[in-house]
């Protein structure tokens, strides 16, 4: 979806555009477009909260912001960070060294630097894998109030069918590389269900 | 069906052992030692029992060997001063030339910008182990010869193997770094460059700090007998008393080597610690 993986057969079209075929800047172009929360966060464990946040901003500054914006990062980012990290109930966190923080508040870290890069969607990869299943809907909910706070097209990754069917309103099932539905939750059947299961794995997407 | 085969598979440590005790064996051999040949004659057995002897009492200070004798303390002090010059100097130098050395050698560098390692990087990694397959103090042979006996000579001498040894290790070190940080900001548009800097840099860099220190401590042990080839570091004193007869002194020379290497193994513990917490 943000051009990280290429395809090996088929082509992946994304507004009519083949991502395979996009010249780096371009892709580099798109992919600032897309937050993405990566399954393992993608964090740099051994530096401040901040300095996670503001990467978010690195596919459209120039390479000398980027690095001014880690070592010595303006008031008006640190304010936009503040206010993001607020939004998500951690903001007492912001100078604290990255790894301190729990799993879910690492999460969050991450969610708020795809929120600091402005995006026109928010990408994320199996967020579930690493939240315990009580908190599960909770944080469906919240990534669900982001989108719509932000106006963005939001796109997990998730193998929990139920959890996908209850909170999102498109459903596209892919299972070894082919797709088997593309639809609404409600029109989706057991039988469908089925094929999409039969072992080995799959992913449901919304 | 008969029981199944539970045997775990043969540990490979084993014939790594017998390997390497085979290969003392041959060793030996080869250089025809025996155990006889490691006691000393008549008088070496004594000069080796004064110069451990010397070793309970080194001196602190000394009668003037001659009118412009500055004293023991002095002299050692002044020893210590430049052989902690020429260690700093020549790390301070080998540290910028291994960076680019150590990118260029490096896989994750090539990887980051999507292409396959080109023939540079070869290159690189050829220069790299001429750098450090020369000791310095055969650097220092070939540059005296060259150059003569000047100050630029030794920290030359030092940085040229250090510069390899650290380029070597640094670009092992940012292979070994973790790439998931790096992959997600690449995949929010960072430019290679930026993902190296801001994704990769900061999680190597408390191994590259390490490291960094751990070399310079070594350079300072380098400097030290580089004194031996005539720079006014430890070792040139050391090799004066010795040639005297003038064992205690050496001990004086021998206790404050030790003495400074433990020094910077422990401050370089302390400024990890701050670093890295």
């Amino acid at each position: 979806m943000n051009g990280l993986v290429a395809p090996t057969r088929g082509r992946a079209l994304l507004g009519g555009r083949d991502l395979s075929s996009l010249t780096p800047k371009a892709l580099s172009k798109w992919r600032a477009r897309v937050g993405y929360i990566p399954q393992d966060f993608g964090l740099v464990p051994n530096v401040r909260v901040h300095r996670n946040v503001l990467a978010g901003r690195i596919g459209t500054e120039s390479f000398f912001t980027s690095v001014r914006s880690a070592l010595l990062p303006p008031r008006e980012s640190l304010e936009r960070a503040h206010e993001i990290l607020e939004r998500l109930g951690i903001e007492e966190h912001l100078f604290r060294r990255t790894d301190s923080l729990s799993g879910g508040e690492q999460q969050r870290v991450a969610i708020a630097r795809a929120l600091f890069q402005e995006p026109h969607a928010l990408l994320a990869d199996e967020p579930l894998a690493s939240v315990d299943p009580t908190r599960a809907r909770a944080l469906l909910e919240l990534l669900q109030e982001l989108a719509t706070e932000g106006g963005l097209t939001l796109i997990v990754s998730l193998h929990n069918v139920e959890l996908a069917r209850s909170q999102f309103s498109r459903i596209v099932g892919l299972r070894e590389g082919e797709l088997l539905f593309d639809a609404d939750p409600k029109s989706i059947g057991d039988e469908e269900l089925d094929a999409l299961f039969r072992i080995p794995g799959n992913h449901g997407q919304s | 069906m008969g029981s199944p085969d539970l045997r775990a598979p043969g540990s490979r440590g084993g014939w790594i052992l017998a390997g390497t005790a085979l290969a003392a064996g041959l060793a030996l051999w080869a250089l025809d030692l025996s155990p006889a040949g490691l006691i000393p004659s008549g008088g070496g057995r004594t000069l080796l029992k004064d110069f451990f002897i010397a070793g309970l009492s080194p001196l602190t200070s000394r009668e003037p060997l001659s009118a412009t004798d500055p004293g023991l303390m002095a002299e050692l002090m002044q020893a210590l001063k430049k052989t902690l010059v020429f260690a700093a100097a020549s790390i301070s130098l080998a540290i910028p030339l291994s960076l680019p050395l150590a990118l260029f050698a490096s896989d994750t560098w090539w990887e980051l910008f999507g292409r396959p390692a080109p023939v540079l990087q070869g290159f690189v990694r050829a220069t790299i182990a001429v750098l450090r397959s020369i000791h310095e103090l055969l650097w220092a042979v070939l540059l005296l010869a060259a150059f003569g006996l000047s100050p630029a000579t030794g920290v030359i001498a030092l940085a040229i193997p250090f510069t390899g040894t650290l380029a070597k290790v640094f670009s092992e070190l940012l292979d070994e770094t973790p790439r998931s940080s790096a992959s997600a900001l690449s995949a929010i548009g960072g430019h290679p460059s930026q993902v190296f800097l801001l994704g990769l840099t900061p999680r190597a860099l408390p191994d590259l700090t390490a490291y960094s220190f751990y070399r310079f401590e070594c350079a300072v042990r380098s400097s030290a007998v580089l004194g031996f080839f005539g720079f006014p570091t430890l070792g040139y004193h050391m090799r004066a008393s010795f040639d005297d007869l003038r064992f205690r002194e050496v001990w004086t020379y021998l206790y404050a080597l030790i003495l400074l290497v433990l020094l910077l193994e422990g401050l370089s513990a302390l400024l990890r610690r701050r670093f890295v917490a």
